[in-house]
């Protein structure tokens, strides 16, 4: 089952501190949304606002329509997988599992088929007999899903539900969550602070600071053409370049930047744009190349590293300028010291507010 | 120096469980005494006076007595005890510090006293002596530290289990029965199984509070008033060896829950 979800206007204070301040947000039924922030920019009160565990001090949350702001969490159609599983120590494997059909009265005989089913469906056939604490961290976390699904919630909560995993091991259950999301058809909301998770696994990223969302959409988007200076720092590294603009010419951008003047086709209306105004340009490391068309920068290498699919370089331009990062390519050969010259396409470039 | 250390460590463990265990080592050892005083020589052993504990008729019910007053005072008292615990650990009580050291503070109060008020207030409302307030008196001097001891259990951790449960569709009395309880369960048992042996050998609010109905430390206490006699060391031995086997059930039962 599923369901959309719309949060108003919801805000949340703990004493002096606005946890959200004013935060909306729609997801469609069966969305994969994530809260993606940094620590403290009030992902887990947003989501314990969503699970029914805190009140909003102000707003109104609605799943499938229905306003639930004053529904206790036993009675919303969502569920959670918590960060540390919570799952019931003193109960076997299936009974953690069969625990939410036995809160809505369903028979043992048909809460222990739906134990088995969901048991399966997170790859724990079998399991059911074992005790939480003879399970692995992933295994558990299986678990807490499982039991999480098995009521079949409109939608599930987690939060950060990979946190405790180690590396490996969380990608291969990114993936396993987003397989099994598509197959329940559930909409999620997915708490994380890894910028890799989420563009692994969102259909809809949510990037949110201090309270409020700064920008949100498909995770392309969000990369590519990032809302805010904090979307785009926090989701990739970015190249910052001070630049002011010097006009406006039918549909170009001219402007004045550290490195050299940029020409930026824009659509729109850019008569707001005054002549004068400071903004920043920013450059994703990947589209810096020495072979790119574009505005040409003389730099000097002054760190490089070999990550595998790419070489990461730092380069001061010449003759002046603010310290670049660059990938370039697996087949390049750089070293310390190096001249290189490097461009971008202006189309790839970022046009962000100077702070 | 550095070897006289173990030595002297050795000797001063060797002096404390002697202080506390050669009472009770020579207590046992003398009921199993052939003669008619319980002092050396030890001449026997012999169970008679085993059997003679065995056919009295007045210490046996005193042993029935006190079984049901311990079990049924210590039930109340880790009910009590474990639903202040969570009352005050899940709760956002005002004054939930205050409460707290209310709660406890009994366990510094002497039995004595506990015992005389409890007396004089039942004089007051008009409730006659008898095992009920008896038992009454074993809850009031156990609930306290039932409380402590599950207080003490209480973790943050449990808190999102809990949560988890109300998630998943659980009244509130469904997650205190099916979630919090059993979870707590090596706790509530260590906290019923120290009541048991708490009220099993308590003397003196059993003596002030009970009149024709008594328990097995008060009837021995009226068997001492007539002398030294070697069944009074066999019920001594038979109290003891009861204590003992319920602490060591308890840790058994604890043990097994943990593994
Ligand atoms: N119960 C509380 N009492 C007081 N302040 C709180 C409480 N819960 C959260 N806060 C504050 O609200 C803000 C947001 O907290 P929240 O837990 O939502 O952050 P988060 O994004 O989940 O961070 P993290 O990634 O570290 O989990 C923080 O400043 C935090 O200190
Ligand atoms: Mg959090």
């Amino acid at each position: 089952m599923t369901a959309p979800v719309e949060i108003r206007a919801v805000s949340r204070r703990f004493g002096t501190t606005l946890a959200l301040d004013s935060v909306t947000l729609n997801l469609k039924a069966g969305e994969f949304a994530v809260l993606l922030g940094p620590s403290g920019c009030g992902k887990t009160t947003l989501l314990n606002i969503l699970g029914g565990f805190l009140a909003p001090s102000a707003g109104a949350v609605l799943i499938g329509g229905q306003d639930v702001t004053a529904l206790p969490s036993a009675r919303r159609p969502t569920t959670t997988v918590f960060q540390d599983y919570a799952l019931f120590p003193h109960m076997s494997v299936a009974d953690n599992v069969a625990f939410g059909p036995r809160m809505r009265g369903i028979g043992r005989a048909a809460r222990r088929a739906r134990a088995d089913e969901m048991l399966a469906l997170v790859g724990l056939e079998g399991a059911g007999g074992r005790r939480p604490h003879e399970l692995s961290g992933g295994q558990r976390q299986r678990v807490a899903l499982a039991r999480a699904l098995a009521v079949e919630p409109d939608v599930l909560l987690l939060d950060e539900p990979l946190g405790a995993l180690d590396l490996k091991l969380r990608r291969q259950m990114q993936d396993e969550l987003k397989a099994i999301q598509r197959r329940v058809g559930t909409t999620f909301v997915h708490v994380t602070h890894d910028q890799e998770e989420a563009m692994a696994i969102a259909d809809r990223i949510v990037v949110m600071n201090a309270g409020r969302i700064e920008d949100e959409g498909r995770p392309e988007r969000v990369y590519l053409r990032p809302r805010s200076r904090f979307a785009a720092a926090f989701m990739g590294e970015i190249n910052l370049i001070p630049a002011r603009v010097g006009g406006a010419e039918n549909g170009h951008l001219l402007l004045d930047t550290a490195l050299g003047p940029v020409r930026l086709a824009l659509r729109g209306d850019l008569s707001a744009v005054a002549p004068g105004t400071r903004l920043a340009l920013g450059v994703r490391p990947e589209h810096l190349r020495p072979d790119a068309e574009g505005l040409r920068i003389p730099a000097i290498v002054t760190e490089a590293a070999f990550f595998g699919t790419h070489h990461r370089i730092h380069a001061r331009p010449r003759p002046a300028g603010p310290e670049l990062v660059a990938h370039l390519p697996q087949a390049a050969r750089v070293a310390p010291g190096d001249e290189v010259v490097l461009s971008f396409a202006p189309a790839s470039a970022i046009l962000l507010p100077e702070d | 120096m550095n070897r006289l250390l173990p030595v002297a460590a050795w000797g001063y463990a060797l002096a404390l469980y002697g202080f506390i265990f050669l009472p009770v080592a020579v207590l046992v050892l003398f009921s199993f005494q052939d003669g008619r005083l319980p002092i050396p020589p030890f001449d026997g052993p012999s169970l008679k006076w085993y059997s003679q504990v065995w056919g009295d008729r007045k210490l046996m019910a005193a042993l029935g007595n006190s079984l049901a007053v311990a079990m049924l005072s210590s039930g109340v008292a880790v009910a009590l005890g474990f639903l202040a615990a969570w009352g005050l650990a899940r709760g956002r009580l005002w004054g939930t510090r205050a409460m707290q050291g209310l709660i406890t503070a009994p366990l510094t109060v002497s039995y004595l006293l506990i015992g005389l008020g409890l007396m004089i207030s039942f004089n007051l409302s008009g409730i006659g002596p008898s095992l009920v307030t008896v038992g009454i008196g074993h809850a009031v001097i156990n609930t306290p530290l039932c409380f402590a001891i599950c207080f003490a259990s209480m973790g943050d951790h449990q808190v999102n289990i809990e949560r988890a449960a109300r998630d998943l569709g659980a009244r509130e009395w469904q997650v205190l029965g099916l979630v919090t309880a059993p979870m707590l369960m090596p706790a509530i048992l260590a906290a019923f199984a120290l009541s048991v042996t708490f009220s099993w050998d308590e003397f003196i609010i059993a003596f002030l509070l009970s009149r024709f109905d008594v328990t097995l430390p008060v009837e021995i206490w009226s068997l001492l008033r007539s002398g030294l006699n070697p069944k009074t060391n066999a019920a001594g031995s038979v109290v003891f060896l009861i204590s003992v086997a319920v602490v060591l059930v308890a840790e058994i039962v604890v043990a097994r829950r943990r593994a």
